[in-house]
């Protein structure tokens, strides 16, 4: 992830709070939350077993996912890791281990965000 | 086949999509609509299936999908004598172009950049059913 990517866009989760309020906030965040890990460890199969495709696939869900909800630094890293797989080549290790760590930040930068959205007291971190 | 509502008033729209995500926030903005039902699928096989099998007034198409990808799909609708003038929209990720390109060379009639606001997919589509 680039050190200037702020990791969270808030205006999307404003956007979603707005159209279907605290419970379809918490649902896509939720979904998000049950969905990543699977296509994470999916990717790492699919590169494993040389499957760029499907590894190429599981990058492309997390880039959908992540930049609807304005997690601007897992969707840059996830498109990096789905550019190059596009390619049909392993992406660099680095890359790799950004995404890994995006991730492993979204729980909690998510959570912050939805409680600051319900209970009004904003997002910012 | 066209975006007209039938005699039962619903109007059937295919949401082809793999992330969640994106589809739970689809699903909820449409199903608000009056007259619209959404079929939703998660592969490129289970929508072709829809296709064969529903009425459909309009689909809107994921392009990575598993299975089959949305521009397979756009290609086997436009073949299709049943489905050739069904307005379709594909969903696109940021930085790619050439999708955007080979999908209004294959007839899509619209398209959208992910991430969207899910009104504005609303919005689009609302244009090309009332085209219909």
């Amino acid at each position: 992830m680039s050190p200037s990517l702020h990791p969270l866009n808030p205006v999307y989760l404003a956007d979603i709070f707005e159209a279907g309020g605290e419970s379809l906030l918490r649902d896509v965040v939720a979904t998000f939350l049950d969905d990543a890990p699977r296509r994470l460890r999916a990717l790492h199969e699919g590169l494993e077993g040389g499957d760029w495709s499907g590894a190429a696939l599981s990058a492309h869900a997390l880039v959908s996912g992540s930049s609807m909800l304005g997690l601007a630094g897992v969707a840059s890293a996830a498109r990096r890791v789905e550019h190059v797989l596009a390619e049909r080549r392993r992406p660099p290790a680095p890359d790799l281990a950004a995404l890994d760590a995006a991730l492993g930040e979204a729980g909690t930068t998510l959570a912050r965000a939805v409680e600051g959205l319900v209970t009004g007291r904003g997002n910012a971190p | 086949m066209t975006g007209t509502p039938p005699a039962s008033g619903v109007r059937r729209i295919l949401l082809a999509e793999d992330d969640p995500v994106t589809a739970r926030l689809v699903v909820h903005r449409l199903s608000r609509e009056p007259g619209i039902t959404v079929l939703h699928a998660a592969d490129g096989g289970t929508a072709m299936s829809i296709v064969e099998r529903e009425d459909l007034a309009a689909a809107i198409l994921d392009i990575r999908l598993p299975v089959l990808d949305g521009l397979a799909i756009l290609t086997a609708l436009r073949k299709s004598e049943r489905h050739r003038g069904l307005p379709v929209v594909m969903l696109t990720s940021l930085g790619s172009e050439a999708d955007v390109i080979r999908g209004f060379e294959l007839g899509a009639d619209d398209y959208i950049v992910k991430p969207f606001s899910p009104a504005e997919l609303m919005a689009r589509l609302r244009r090309l059913l009332d085209r219909e």
